[in-house]
This record gives structure tokens, C-alpha cells and sequence, in this order.
């Protein structure tokens, strides 16, 4: 605390030393809160000391009824009630029969921070039970699933009715221009094939060449196919 | 914070007179003075208890005759006059209770309170000085406390003590001889 010059002179001058070198602290203890509560303690003591009349005519106003002599005895029941706080925090401060663990608290923070971890990760890990789809979702879905493949049918059906059909080896070679069908076996047929391209030229499937006699003996096509070139 | 905070001395008398600000007005000249008053009182009486006692006795006081408080006169000094008279009062009544009960602290009793008071601790500057003072008669212990911890004008304190200002000086000076001869020699 700051003290005042005239004060630390005047203690100079009448040669003070020890008193001018303190702060001029008191060491007294003053109780928490006290200075909140002085006005109602005064006003409390006004009220039943000196306006009793006051406090009667108060009473005799209001609709609600107080106890006779409430307001005389009412310090004496705040102390009263004070004294058996007192008393009752003495008895709560006694030190009570169980023993825990050492660091026991220190500790427990941390103990619940894992364990809530580990209730994470089992959660994470755990396999999820499938959910339940409401029945009519489920029909939903299959009538979907139904549409789809009547669909299908349908469109196949009409793709089927237009002659668009899968083509067949018969089919592709009665289409397929002469020049490419000769072009392929000079680059593709060796001698070893020619058995099997006569046997096929017999069944009349195959390639057939309009200058070729359909009666044409087997011979008669061996040597056909060397005369042109096919080695 | 009301209105009332912000009313100097006169504007708060003034509220005191009207009967529907009375008592907040009353409430607010308590909360601006009870510390200092309660400090000049406690250093007097030494005990909490005690000094809450005293310091309701002189509000109570106050109450009564605040309505006829001339204004010439400074509110603070005033105060300060019902506290140091309901201060002495409550001495002299220690005083004569503790010779009725015919126990040997009748000299004692302050510094035994001194003693018991939370934190006391002999070897510390501070409760030193606090002995000292206690050590004093009751009126020069008064003229210490205004001057050292108040850091009162001689002028006021004449005013509340009803004694000349050479005979606060005279008296301050031998406070303060007194307390550096007891503080040298512990």
C-alpha cells in the first residue's frame, strides 16, 4: 500500500525509521463475503429493534401470516442455524473409513479417456447388423427388378421380330462377297485344309464358286484348288 | 449500480429524507462507508465478531439520527464520531465486565484476542506492530490508527475527536516514539 508523502515525512522528521519502512498492512483476517452482507445484518436490526410498529403495520397489510415474535427471534434462529452448519461441516470433514488407491485420481482421468477410446474402436470394428427394410420398400425393389427383366424380354422379343438374329456361319457365307472369301483362304488355307474344304464343298456348305459344276467329283475339285494357286 | 452510487453525501441525505428512497439510500451510505469504518473500529477491538458488533451498533445509530444531521458538518467526520464514541463505549463496557467477573486479564484482554486472532504469528513485523499500538492508552491509540493507516489531517481528526490539533500532534508524536522503542527492543 502506497503511503502518503506528508505521512512518510512526518515519520522522518520524528525519526520513525521501522514504522516508515512498513506497508502499513493489517494482518487481520477478514471473512469472505462479509461486507455483502452488513447492510441486510443492519437493516435486520433496524427493522426489529427500533420500527417493531413498522414491521407490525407491514404484516397487518399483507395477506400472509408470520409467526409472533418471528422478527425478534429470527437473529437468534440465523445463528442457531449457523451453529449447526458449523457443526455439520465439522462432522462432514472427518475423515471417512475408505482408503483409495494411490494416484488413484491423478489417474482416472486418463483411464477414462482409453476406455473411451477403446469403446470407439470396438464400435468402428464391429460388424454392422444389417438394417431393416421395411417390407414395402422390399416390394418396391422387386417389382422394380421385374420391370427390368420383362423389359429385357420384350426388347429381345422385338429384336427377334425385326430379323436381327445372332448370325450363323451358313448365313454369313452366302453374304459374304466371293473376292473376300478367296482373299482369306489364299492368306489362311494350306495344303492340310483342302480335305476339309472338299468334304464341306460335298455337305454343299461352304464357299461355292459359280464356275464350279455342283456334280464336281472329289478329284476333279483337288485339282481345281492346286491350279489356282492355293500352295 | 443504482442511481444512488452516483449521488454524493448531500444528494444521498437528500434521498434518505424521501420516504420511498429511504432505505436504498440508507443501503447505499452503508456499502460506501463500512470498510473504512469497519477497519477503524476492528483496529480498536482486535476480533471480527466484535467489530461487526460495534459497526452495526453505529449504523443503527446512524439511522436513527441521520434525519437531523445538520449538513454543515462533513458526513465522513461525523461517522467517524459515532464510530470512535460506539468504539470507546464498547471498551469501557469490556472493561467493566471483565473486572465484574474478577479475573486477572483485565489488562490483558486485548492482547489475548491479539494472540488468538487467525495467522498471528509473534515473529512477523506486522503483529509486532499490533502489539505495540494495543500497548498504547485508548485515545492515543485512536490518534495513531487516524494518522498512520487513515492518513487523516490533523483538521478532521480535531473535528471528530473534539481535541485541538497541537494536542493530536503531541499525542501522535509519543504514539509513534513509543511504537519504534517496542518494535526496537523485540
Amino acid at each position: 500500500m502506497k503511503r502518503g508523502d506528508h505521512i512518510m515525512e512526518e515519520l522522518a522528521m520524528m525519526d520513525a525509521p521501522i514504522l516508515r519502512s512498513l506497508s502499513g498492512h493489517m494482518p487481520y483476517v477478514v471473512p469472505a463475503g462479509y461486507f455483502e452482507t452488513v447492510s441486510h445484518q443492519v437493516t435486520l436490526r433496524i427493522m426489529t429493534e427500533l420500527e417493531p410498529e413498522i414491521t407490525a403495520s407491514m404484516t397487518r397489510n399483507l395477506p400472509y401470516q408470520v409467526p409472533a415474535a418471528y422478527f425478534e427471534q429470527l437473529p437468534d434462529a440465523i445463528m442457531g442455524r449457523i451453529a449447526a452448519e458449523d457443526t455439520l461441516n465439522v462432522e462432514m470433514s472427518v475423515p471417512n473409513a475408505f482408503t483409495v488407491p494411490d494416484q488413484y485420481f491423478e489417474k482416472f482421468p486418463e483411464q477414462v479417456i482409453e476406455h473411451i477410446r477403446a469403446e470407439e474402436l470396438r464400435a468402428r470394428t464391429a460388424v454392422q447388423r444389417p438394417k431393416k427394410v421395411p417390407l414395402f420398400h422390399n416390394l418396391r425393389l422387386a417389382a422394380s427388378v421385374a420391370l427390368i427383366i420383362c423389359a429385357g424380354f420384350g426388347i429381345l422379343r422385338i429384336n427377334n421380330n425385326m430379323g436381327l438374329r445372332p448370325a450363323t456361319a451358313k448365313v454369313d457365307f452366302n453374304t459374304v462377297p466371293r473376292d473376300a472369301i478367296s482373299a482369306y483362304v489364299i492368306q489362311n488355307i494350306d495344303d492340310f485344309d483342302t480335305e476339309l474344304i472338299v468334304s464341306s464343298m460335298g455337305n454343299g456348305e461352304g464357299i461355292l464358286d459359280p464356275a464350279l459344276d455342283n456334280n464336281a467329283s472329289k478329284a476333279e475339285i483337288e485339282a481345281y484348288l492346286n491350279e489356282d494357286g492355293w500352295n | 449500480m443504482s442511481a444512488l452510487s452516483e449521488l454524493d453525501d448531500r444528494g444521498l441525505l437528500a434521498a434518505f429524507r424521501i420516504d420511498t428512497t429511504k432505505e436504498r439510500a440508507f443501503s447505499e451510505l452503508i456499502r460506501r462507508y463500512q470498510e473504512r469504518l469497519y477497519w477503524h473500529v476492528r483496529r480498536m477491538v482486535i476480533n471480527h465478531d466484535d467489530a461487526n458488533d460495534v459497526l452495526q451498533n453505529v449504523f443503527v445509530k446512524v439511522w436513527k439520527n441521520l434525519a437531523e444531521f445538520r449538513e454543515e458538518a462533513n458526513l465522513y467526520t461525523w461517522l467517524y464520531r459515532i464510530a470512535t464514541n460506539e468504539t470507546l463505549t464498547w471498551l469501557e463496557q469490556q472493561k467493566r465486565r471483565a473486572s465484574l467477573s474478577l479475573s486477572d486479564e483485565e489488562d490483558n484482554g486485548l492482547a489475548n484476542k491479539l494472540k488468538s486472532e487467525q495467522d498471528y504469528d509473534a515473529n512477523k513485523i506486522e503483529w509486532k506492530l499490533q502489539q505495540a499500538i494495543q500497548s498504547l492508552p485508548e485515545k492515543q491509540r485512536i490518534v495513531f490508527n487516524l494518522r498512520y493507516y487513515d492518513e487523516m489531517p490533523y483538521e478532521k481528526m480535531s473535528d471528530i475527536l473534539g481535541t485541538s490539533e497541537g494536542a493530536l500532534k503531541a499525542s501522535y508524536h509519543h504514539a509513534v516514539k513509543k511504537i519504534e522503542s517496542f518494535l526496537k527492543g523485540i
